[in-house]
């Protein structure tokens, strides 16, 4: 079954990720900070990655960065998820190349496991036509 | 304050003071919006997860408290959302990302959300289109967010019977509607419906709000070309309406 690493510095979402996704029959390994979470981005297997932008050490956006510089990581699914949901940080995670950037308090952990899933099946995603002020 | 003397000097100095005001009152806004929405986050994810059956059997009645303190959260959600919403507004920065969209799978996605306060309510809920619509011109997440607070605001007001959505094709628009059998408007309050802050006292409901739902759903219209009206009938019901311009 596929690998999911999740970034995070809460440790309730952490569990609750955690929970949901094994119960889904996914393996899940965790980081609670940026800096634990790129030695992660090193280990073999993962097929997506579940990435926070609050974080102490490395933030997000930082993480985000090295995760489309390393070779193993650079084509892989990023999901960041936060609450610090303005246009600005949503721009900003997508032009460092975020696959999807999603409001952590509009998403339940069973509508995040399908989001999951469908990027596993099918990675293709409609790119945006444009974006006006 | 004494002597205030209007010159050119003083109305710049004013403008500029205010527009400090503003721009702190955003950033406040801000900062506590996503600290609301941490603790927000960690309730709504284990109250699902736990409701889901992931952490085991519970009973009935356990189930029917924590449906109960899981739809209240989600309330609390669309009101920082609303409050966020506002603040962009205000300060003049709400943008769009606008996408080819399938209107059909956003009424889908939104409905599943709100299936739970549904439920509680014991009201119906039912989705009819005309076949294939086409897709439409829009932002996928800020057409949710005005699902969202039209459905809602008909579960709110609505105390027997249910919600009908719809979505049919008119002319060059796709036209999405939300009707409830509540309590409905009276004709002299729809003219206030969508200004902000605004909350008529819609036949015998006192039910309290902030009146920033409906304004938000106008302004997030209005930027995507379409217009949102509403039909109503005291102790009916009412139909809110939106259109989206058809994407080519």
């Amino acid at each position: 079954m596929a690998k999911i690493l999740i970034i995070e510095d809460d440790p309730l979402i952490v569990k609750i990720y955690t929970t949901r996704l094994s119960a889904d029959g996914f393996e899940v390994v965790s980081a609670e900070n940026g800096e634990e979470g790129l030695k992660l981005i090193e280990q073999d297997g993962i097929n997506l990655i579940v990435l926070d932008l609050m974080m102490p050490r490395i933030d997000g956006f930082g993480l985000l960065e090295k995760i489309r510089a390393t070779e193993k990581t650079k084509d892989l699914p990023v999901l960041v998820y936060s609450n610090l949901a303005q246009e600005e940080e949503v721009t900003r995670v997508k032009n460092l190349g975020a696959t999807e950037f999603i409001v952590k308090a509009n998403i339940s952990p069973t509508e995040m496991v399908n989001k999951i899933k469908g990027y596993l099946t099918n990675k293709s995603q409609e790119p945006e036509v444009q974006s006006i002020q | 304050m004494t002597d205030v003397s209007i010159n050119d000097k003083n109305v710049d100095d004013l403008q500029k003071e205010l527009d400090n005001i503003k721009q702190v009152q955003e950033e406040f806004i801000y900062k506590i919006s996503h600290e609301l929405r941490t603790p927000i986050t960690a309730i709504k994810g284990s109250l699902s997860t736990i409701l889901e059956g992931y952490t085991g059997d519970l009973p009935q009645a356990t189930k029917d408290i924590l449906k109960t303190a899981y739809n209240e959260n989600d309330r609390l959600i669309r009101l920082v959302n609303n409050l966020l919403a506002l603040s962009r507004i205000e300060g003049g920065r709400f943008t769009y990302a606008i996408k080819k969209t399938d209107i059909d799978e956003v009424i889908t996605k939104v409905m599943e959300n709100m299936r739970m306060a549904v439920k509680e309510k014991d009201l119906f809920m039912k989705y009819e289109s005309s076949g294939k619509l086409p897709l439409v011109v829009a932002d996928e997440d800020k057409i949710s967010e005005v699902l969202i607070n039209l459905i809602g605001n008909a579960i709110k007001y609505t105390q027997k019977g249910g919600v009908t959505i719809t979505a049919l094709i008119s002319g060059e628009t796709v036209v999405i509607s939300v009707a409830d059998t509540g309590i409905g408007i009276r004709k002299e309050d729809e003219q206030y419906l969508f200004k902000k802050f605004s909350q008529v006292q819609a036949g015998y409901s006192q039910q309290p709000g902030t009146g920033l739902g409906l304004f938000v759903c106008k302004q997030i219209i209005d930027g995507l070309n379409g217009k949102i009206w509403v039909e109503s009938s005291v102790g009916i019901g009412s139909t809110f309406f939106f259109s989206l311009p058809v994407a080519h």
